[in-house]
């Protein structure tokens, strides 16, 4: 399964595309296309008027989705610039074998119903959550220096991390949901 | 119910059952909207004419021009003029003006209507 | 209606009338119509009580709602239904915590939604009994508006999930109303508070009602109120703490937990018990449990340590809730209370604690949402007012993968309608469809999500393994509520869905109990329908005709022709009683005026972006 088709979120809210987006401006931006193209104030409006405001909305929902999230814009990026992150990617041994042992540190402590010991897990994962995120915008400033395809690889390389990290992280808030 | 305050105006209003009270409200209102308008002799005309789903519909602008047989209502040093025919179907009405949460407007008490539409922007005799 | 002053002569008789438009707070224990008079929302009572207990009491074909009902109750127990919110969109495993309570006779329908079976030997649907308390708050907003309603805003927990929802605009539509948009209850709240008292900043929305428990995130900046995210629990409120009372005080009785009669008498002494600790820091239960008394003094204190891990619970969703949302419990800039629950000091006092300052409750916490939802109905129908909610999707959506997985795609608290697509391929040569399974929740298994639907997906091209790829396609509307499409991309293609909703009617069901329930027979139905399609023919022509007038420029010749053409059409059929011929002339005149509408957008869109008036970018534009 993968994702098909990726829309241009930066076009969708009239945006240059980006890494370093300023958060304010961001919601801003959203904030003030939302008031004029919601399907709300056009709730009077013939069906076709009301069909283009919720297919534009649903556009800009959905481009700030992505905008939003550090990691989800620099995905959209790195397509853009046509590297694409396929179903199979492989990462180093090492790295997979440490995530597999600190999920077994997780499975054990959620059995045990060990809420300090997750937590402790999912701070340790956090933290490198931030360093891989933190790390990505002086990659991107790096851009057009002519080691370009090296700067892609290595975002790509984060991102591919980053995604083991986050379902890392989510089996954390389902162990402290219980 | 409320005060025509006829005292301060020029010209004597008619007696509230027979002409249309202007609330002080309303008569605030009128005036700052009068003067941001920059026509200090204007007047409002109120009437009702033919439409909406259950028949009429009122009339409220602005009147830069009086008719020779339209009658004047004063109170509150603001004008209100109608043209005879709509005066039978507004006599003994009140001009209000109220603010809500979700804003503000002119609002027609009027005796003589026998019903108003759910949207309330028309109204029966 | 309020009236403003027009220049002279441009007062314009309307040529369509906008009917009247309530808002609906479908509460668990009570319920509530509101709508917007001279600019502000009030509650409507049609001469009686403002508040409508959710109680339904069935004698034969007739239905008694309110406190009749309640009344009615006390003798006829089976009959009378309350608290009929749980069980709206769940199946009778769903229900099982609380089904031995009820004493009514619930039965499964293979897995889906539960029924209930009345003494007469009839058979319900919880939508049915819903629809009965929402004919009621109909009836009782006509006889205080003098007419029939335009439509109304239901609210609904913002917690509450697709079929939750769908069961709810399924009652209303049962009910013979117009469902503009069903909005959640912590939203409906902050649009009350939030225009009321010109409030900005982020807010927290605790609604603690009878059954649910929502909490939501919120920021309000110049009339735009933004959902950030939302939690809760959908089946957590003031009931299962007149419970818990009363399991403490049966334990120690030494009455089995499983006579149902008597823990009803507790659970209501309980409720009682409760409400008098509101303003007593002590008070006495009372219950007649098989011909003995029960007495027992309860404190706030012994309150305080029975509400404690129920009050848990809603901590737990409120530490989420302020995490996804991306905020510490400082960084807000207050916490509203909503719902009958919180009026008690025990509530308020966790509240406080929780939060870290004082809750906010200056309107009234049973009437907030529904005077919100008379907002919302009011911007709607055409009111001018400068407001935008958006809300979000509060669970995740997604499909069944190999080995039982769940793969999201759309994350919760997605603010709504939002769409997303994946495409699947083929697994074995020649394949020609495909099950589908989607699921709403957050957990990574199928078993512990919820399940929305089944599809199946048929007509796909044969073609060897992996070569055909299948597009699905999920979009939320702006009730929050699933909408699915497939097709095959190699061939363009689209494949037939079946849909079997797990819980939710189907259109066939809704359409056939309207033609069953004695109030619209089938008359009704085309009467109804030919008002309704006549007020929006009405409607389109009158927003046409301005938009033609105010964008001309925009216009393009052909366009014109055509939609003047597509008009003229209109305008014919509304003055005969065809609904079915307006209905068809509507949609010709949308399809003439489509390009039209989408340079007002495109404009529209031009001029946001540019930060911009509309009337500059025009001028830019060279016109």
């Amino acid at each position: 399964m993968t994702a098909t088709h990726l829309p241009d979120p930066f076009g969708a809210l009239g945006l240059e595309p980006r890494y370093d987006v300023d958060p304010r401006a961001l919601e801003d931006r959203f904030r003030q296309l939302s008031r004029e193209v919601h399907p709300d104030r056009f709730a009077g409006a013939p069906a076709s008027e009301r069909a283009a405001a919720l297919s534009r909305t649903r556009a800009i929902n959905d481009a700030y989705q992505v905008l939003k999230r550090p990691q989800r814009r620099a995905e959209v990026l790195l397509a853009q610039a046509g590297v694409a992150i396929g179903d199979r990617e492989v990462l180093k041994p090492a790295f997979l074998m440490e995530i597999l042992e600190l999920r077994e540190e997780l499975a054990t402590a959620r059995v045990a119903g060990d809420q300090a010991a997750v937590g402790r897990l999912a701070a340790v994962m956090r933290a490198r959550q931030r360093a891989l995120i933190d790390g990505l915008a002086p990659r991107f400033a790096a851009l057009g220096g002519g080691d370009d395809a090296a700067i892609l690889a290595a975002v790509k390389h984060d991102l591919i991390t980053l995604r083991y990290v986050d379902r890392y992280l989510d089996e954390c808030d389902a162990a402290l949901d219980e | 119910m409320m005060s025509t305050a006829t005292a301060a105006t020029p010209q004597p209003a008619p007696p509230p059952a027979t002409g249309i009270v202007i609330t002080a409200n309303a008569g605030a209102e009128i005036a700052r909207q009068r003067d941001k308008r920059g026509t200090p002799d204007a007047a409002i005309r109120v009437g009702i004419r033919g439409g909406g789903c259950t028949g009429f519909t009122y009339v409220f602008e602005w009147a830069d021009e009086l008719r020779p047989t339209d009658k004047l209502f004063e109170a509150h040093g603001v004008k209100v003029v109608t043209d005879p025919k709509s005066l039978v179907y507004l006599r003994g009405m009140t001009l209000d003006f109220v603010r809500g949460m979700m804003g503000h407007g002119f609002k027609f008490l009027n005796p003589n209507a026998k019903g108003a539409c759910g949207c309330g922007e028309s109204v029966q005799f | 209606m309020l009236l403003q002053i027009s220049e002279p002569g441009a007062s314009t008789p309307k040529a369509a009338c906008r009917e009247r438009v309530v808002g609906i707070d479908l509460g668990t224990t009570n319920s509530l119509v509101a709508t917007v008079l001279d600019a502000q929302p009030t509650v409507l009572t049609g001469g009686a009580d403002a508040i409508v207990p959710s109680v339904v009491s069935y004698d034969g074909a007739e239905a008694v709602v309110g406190r009749a009902a309640v009344a009615r109750g006390e003798a006829n127990p089976v009959d009378t239904v309350a608290s009929v919110k749980r069980l709206m969109g769940r199946s009778l495993a769903d229900v099982a915590a609380v089904a031995p309570l009820l004493p009514n006779q619930l039965i499964d329908d293979a897995g889906r939604m539960v029924k209930l079976r009345f003494s007469d030997g009839r058979e319900r649907s919880p939508v049915q009994v819903s629809a009965a308390i929402l004919d009621e708050l109909r009836r009782r907003a006509e006889a205080d508006l003098g007419g029939p309603l335009g439509g109304a805003v239901i609210t609904v927990p913002a917690y509450f999930d697709d079929a939750q929802r769908q069961a709810t605009r399924d009652a209303g539509r049962l009910a013979g109303l117009e469902v503009l948009r069903l909005l959640a209850e912590p939203t409906a709240a902050a649009l009350a508070y939030g225009l009321d008292r010109g409030t900005r900043g982020t807010y927290a929305i605790y609604d603690l009602g009878g059954g649910t428990f929502d909490i939501s995130i919120l920021t309000l900046v110049d009339g735009v109120f933004e959902v950030r995210s939302t939690g809760g629990d959908s089946a957590l409120g003031g009931d299962d703490l007149d419970r818990a009372i009363a399991q403490v005080v049966l334990a120690e009785a030494g009455v089995a937990a499983d006579d149902r009669a008597a823990v009803r008498a507790v659970v209501g002494a309980a409720r009682a018990a409760k409400e008098a600790l509101t303003d007593a820091a002590t008070t006495a239960l009372a219950a007649t449990v098989g011909g003995r008394t029960i007495t027992r003094t309860l404190t706030r204190d012994e309150l305080a340590a029975i509400a404690g891990p129920l009050l848990d619970r809603t901590g737990k969703a409120c530490r989420r809730a302020w995490k996804d949302a991306g905020f510490t419990p400082e960084e807000l800039d207050g916490v509203v209370l909503v719902g009958g629950s919180t009026r008690s000091p025990v509530v308020r006092d966790y509240v406080r604690a929780l939060f870290g300052k004082e809750p906010l409750c200056e309107l009234d916490p049973e009437q907030v949402v529904a005077l919100g939802a008379a907002v919302q109905a009011d911007v709607l129908a055409g009111g001018q007012h400068d407001v935008v909610l958006l809300d979000v999707v509060p669970l995740s959506l997604g499909l069944e993968t190999m080995g039982g997985v769940v793969e999201k795609l759309i994350v919760r608290n997605s603010t709504i309608p939002c769409g997303a697509t994946q495409t699947f391929t083929t697994y074995a040569d020649n394949q020609t469809g495909f099950d589908l399974h989607v699921l709403q929740g957050e957990r990574e298994t199928v078993e512990a999500c919820r399940s929305l639907a089944r599809f199946t997906l048929r007509g796909v091209p044969p073609m060897i393994a992996g070569a055909a790829r299948v597009e699905i396609g999920f979009q939320v509307d702006a009730d929050g509520i699933l909408h699915v499409a497939a097709r095959e991309l190699t061939s363009g293609v689209s494949a037939a869905i079946d849909v079997t909703p797990s819980y939710g009617l189907t259109d066939e069901e809704v359409e056939r109990m309207l033609i069953e329930s004695f109030e619209h027979a089938e008359d009704d139905l085309v009467a109804r329908n030919l008002r309704t399609e006549r007020v929006e023919a009405e409607r389109i022509l009158a927003a046409t005709r301005a938009a033609m007038i105010t964008d001309v420029h925009l216009l393009d010749a052909d366009v014109a022709v055509a939609t003047e053409a597509a008009i003229a059409t209109l305008e014919a059929a509304r003055a005969g009683d065809d609904y079915l011929a307006i209905r068809a002339a509507v949609e010709g005149l949308d399809r003439a005026s489509k390009p039209f509408a989408e340079r007002r957008m495109n404009l529209a869109i031009a001029a946001a972006m540019a930060g911009k008036s509309v009337a500059t970018v025009e001028a830019e534009l060279g016109r």
